[in-house]
């Protein structure tokens, strides 16, 4: 848990010296090429405490994030923290409903095929999911939206829609987009390692004590095959973040991830900053939480901890 | 009528389109309290005739003959009444306890969960019951390993904890698949010494499997030896090491190495035992066969009775007697 | 994806579903498909019906016909030449991307791996600070950093990409490092490096080229995502991450260049990914 924590500060580190790596003065950077008199540089200067050497500036920085202060965005003319607050939702909501696609699909479809494993459509059907998970958010979101949008005009293209249902039916075709490949990554996993667990030594022996079969599924095979799924979990979660950023823009959607694009587009460098490492932050929460699980799942993992 | 009475069993398994006899046609009796012993190589058979008899077989496995335990016939079976018989009148120890016990719950519980949900104890009395049945198998602190993981336990602590979880259901039937492979020498000798203890409190009928014909003379009233799938001779411990009926048994016996005689080289029994699916016709033992005559590779041996309670599937067997005396 | 081993350790669940045939041939039919793709970017002035950037405002947005055979898009510029002349460009990224992250990481894995104790210890935490982020978003920072264009995308997702073949180098060193011959060749007085480059680095080398082979697939796939989002290759140079952003604006009216685009990064992906799988498979020893 510790490694959690030092890993998310060197990740906020690293964020904040891009500013120092990028080309120019920092206050260069932060302005994004924008001109400013004399007096108003030296204000900001100041400010942001440029004059000040880099790990001092580092802490202010820290600490203002801490403290909920992102800086101020350039492009916006407002605090950094107003601007993400205003397009927050829409991700929010995005993220939601595609990691209920993922999870409940991809689990389901993956349990089932483990159970029944037969011959010629297992290979058709792991195969089409093969192709399905090469298929980036952004391509499998513009084939979508030109089939059903364009072609079937079942859903609404560019839009976020109004009030709840509004919303779902509008995030429907980007959640899609964004759950397609993931859904079968995790279905692949979970069907491995539900058969795996399944052929274990184990559950013979409770087979042969008279356990019930769906018993000795539930007990036994799905609590040891959940280790891998959960893995594979965390590294989803990665990945429904920056599918996010692509499915936000192929979609028109006004989230945080199209905030990203337009504010690197903009120059907006303190937006930047914040939100990608808001997005990480997340990550690594998900991913700690994940470590946290294994040692509920599994003993043996807290017995190694506790060993060493 | 026997305890457990098996009669023409045979086994296929599913392979690649086809299906692999893996069990010939097998035969054999356990009494109450006797202990016998399944004696073959690796791909004799003699594991699968063991998963046959609890029908714990691989997906698209077949099996057909008698089984017949205190005159249930186990083939037969629906899947709810083999699972009542597997509860309460034949259990199972496996080879490697460390594979066999789920490693994710700690030993109290695979022996509690049986005790509780299978055979419907209180919580409590579950409890109370499976502790007496680790101090049972020779476990000194009793809490401390209903309290550990198998992570935690030595591999002859595991097999222990097996054993008392067979012990638990009160079986009349138990089968020992080898249960001593998986472990040191040393520890072999204590889990042996714990059966031997079991034999005589349970009076339970034991098949017990090994490849080690020493081994299955410790402790086993009879031997059984398998070979591709047959049951090639049955005796008396003692007999089967002073008056070999098979060729094969003979050879075995002759193979080992003795303190005492001193010989330049190993004997050996030449070639190897076929695989299930290149079995030749007629006698399977026929190609590695110091005594063959060409009958024998035209008719599949028939195990006939030599002398009383002495079986062999060599027509030879009478005329061979004294050439198979070690 | 950017992986095939998951970043938190474990093994590629792909393999294990469908048969070893059916794997190696859609090896070969990726193969095939990646050396079509090879030729058609090489031999692109000849085959390209037009220049790719050949703007006629007189015939803009045009569905297909026997001029066009895939349309023309907002410029009036063939969809079909543009796409062709993307290749070059679309896989010359890709192979840019692994050959740095290769020639980068495969030092480091074989260092880390051999070496063992605090330098690999120093190694791991630096990759999974770099695996810490979620895949691309350093990509994007980095080129808010340095401004958008082809050579700070390649660099950037270069960058990200060596840990991936860092640790599968890793992972085989560790293994072949606890072999007997290693050992031999210890006791026989070889130097480490001669030990590593000239008897570990042999065998590791098929499970190098099949790990590289899938990174091809997903750095091309970033490269057009990050082209997509207008922070890779630029407007108006051909390119298919380029294309599908230019043609994902008119997806209403002239859907023909985005599916083409859509279409040809698909099965390129799909086909760097089935030979990546079977090159696995025919070399890995799992």
């Amino acid at each position: 848990m510790l490694a959690s924590a030092m890993l998310l500060l060197a990740s906020s580190f690293v964020v904040f010296s891009l500013i120092a790596i990028a080309p120019g003065s920092p206050l260069q950077v932060l302005l994004g090429g924008r001109k400013v008199d004399r007096a108003t540089a030296l204000i900001l200067e100041h400010r942001y405490h440029f004059d000040k050497p880099f790990l001092v500036q580092y802490g202010y920085w820290l600490r203002n994030v801490v403290h909920g202060n992102l800086g101020d965005s350039i492009a916006y003319r407002d605090t950094v923290a107003s601007v993400i607050k205003s397009r927050v939702a829409p991700t929010l909501e995005l993220g939601l409903y595609a990691t209920v696609l993922v999870l409940v699909i991809g689990l389901t479809l993956g349990v089932i095929a483990a159970i029944r494993r037969g011959r010629r459509t297992d290979a058709v059907a792991s195969f089409a999911m093969l192709i399905a998970s090469s298929i980036s958010p952004y391509v499998s979101g513009i084939l979508l939206i030109w089939f059903f949008a364009v072609e079937l005009r079942w859903f609404p293209v560019f839009s976020l829609g109004t009030g709840v249902s509004g919303r779902v039916y509008h995030l429907t075709l980007p959640a899609i987009a964004l759950a397609l490949g993931l859904t079968a990554l995790l279905g692949r996993v979970t069907r491995a390692s539900l058969s795996q667990a399944l052929g274990e030594d184990y559950v013979q022996t409770a087979r042969s004590r008279g356990f019930r079969e769906r018993r000795v599924i539930f007990k036994h095979a799905f609590r040891s095959a959940f280790i891998p799924v959960l893995t594979i979990t965390g590294v989803i979660a990665g990945y429904l973040i920056s599918g996010a950023v692509l499915v936000e823009y192929t979609f028109g959607l006004n989230g945080l991830g199209s905030l990203l694009v337009d504010s690197v587009q903009s120059r907006d460098f303190a937006v930047v900053q914040a939100i990608v490492l808001i997005f990480t932050a997340v990550f690594l929460v998900i991913n700690l939480v994940v470590d946290l699980l294994y040692v509920v799942i599994d003993p043996r993992t807290r017995l190694a901890e506790e060993g060493s | 009528m026997s305890f457990l009475r098996v009669r023409n069993l045979v086994t296929e398994l599913r392979d690649n389109g086809g299906y692999t006899r893996v069990v010939r046609d097998v035969s054999l009796d356990v009494e109450r309290g006797e202990f016998v012993g399944l004696v073959g190589e690796s791909g004799s058979g003699k594991s699968m005739t063991a998963r046959s008899i609890v029908r714990l077989l691989p997906p698209g496995a077949k099996s057909r003959g008698d089984v017949v335990l205190d005159g249930t016939s186990i083939l037969d079976l629906a899947p709810s009444q083999l699972r009542d018989v597997r509860v309460h009148r034949m259990s199972m120890i496996f080879q490697d306890p460390r594979a066999s016990i789920d490693p994710l719950y700690r030993c109290g519980d695979h022996l509690f969960d049986a005790l509780h949900n299978l055979m419907g104890m209180k919580r409590v009395a579950a409890r109370r019951r499976a502790l007496e049945l680790l101090t049972d198998v020779g476990i000194a602190d009793p809490q401390w390993v209903y309290r550990s993981y198998p992570d935690e336990l030595s591999g002859g602590m595991l097999q222990r904890v097996m054993i008392a979880g067979a012990l638990a259901s009160e079986a009349g039937f138990l089968i020992a698949d080898e249960p001593t492979t998986a472990l040191d020498v040393t520890i072999q000798a204590e889990i042996m010494a714990i059966l031997e203890g079991l034999r005589k409190e349970k009076q339970l009928a034991t098949l017990f499997i090994t490849h080690d014909l020493e081994l299955a003379s410790m402790i086993c009233d009879r031997i059984l030896v398998m070979y591709a799938g047959l049951i090639v001779e049955g005796q008396t411990t003692a007999g089967i090491f002073t008056t070999p009926q098979h060729p094969y048994t003979a050879g075995l016996l002759r193979a080992r190495p003795h303190l005492e005689h001193r010989r330049d080289r190993l004997e050996v029994i030449p070639g190897r035992p076929p695989r299930a699916d290149e079995v030749p016709d007629g006698c399977p033992f026929s190609p590695r066969c110091a005594f063959i005559k060409p009958e024998c590779t035209l008719r599949p041996p028939a195990v006939n009775e030599v002398s009383p309670g002495r079986f062999s599937a060599c027509w030879r067997s009478a005329e061979l007697a004294d050439r198979l005396t070690p | 994806m950017a992986t095939v081993v998951p970043a938190r350790g474990g093994v590629a669940y792909r393999r294990r579903w469908i048969s070893r045939a059916t794997i190696r041939k859609s090896g070969l039919l990726g193969g095939s498909i990646i050396l079509i793709l090879i030729v058609v970017a090489v031999l692109a002035p000849l085959l390209a019906p037009y220049p790719p950037n050949a703007i006629q405002f007189l015939h803009t947005l045009e569905g297909p016909s026997l001029a066009h055979l895939l349309g023309t898009d907002y410029l009036g510029r063939d969809i079909l030449s543009r796409l062709i002349f993307g290749a070059r460009l679309s896989l010359l990224g890709p192979l840019l991307v692994v050959g740095i992250s290769t020639a980068v990481g495969v030092p480091l894995g074989l260092l880390g791996g051999y070496a063992g104790g605090a330098v690999d210890m120093i190694l791991g935490r630096v990759y999974d600070l770099l695996l810490g982020f979620p895949p691309l978003l350093l990509a994007i920072a980095a080129v808010a950093a340095f401004s958008p264009g082809f050579t700070t995308a390649v660099l950037a997702i270069a960058i990200i990409y060596v840990p991936l073949l860092a640790r599968v180098v890793r992972s085989a060193v560790i293994v072949e490092r606890n072999k007997a011959y290693v050992d031999a060749c210890k006791v026989r007085g070889f130097r480490a490096s001669r030990i590593v480059f000239g008897h570990v680095l042999p065998v590791i080398v098929p499970t190098i080229v099949a790990q590289a082979t899938l990174n091809f697939g997903y750095a091309l796939l970033d490269l057009a995502g990050l082209a997509f989002l207008g922070l890779g290759v630029q407007p108006p140079t051909a390119d298919w991450g380029v294309m599908l952003s230019e043609g994902r604006k008119f997806i209403l009216l002239a859907p023909e260049e985005v599916l083409a685009a859509s279409v040809t990064i698909a099965v390129a992906v799909v086909a760097f990914n089935l030979l990546g799988d079977a090159l696995a498979q025919r070399y890995s020893s799992s």
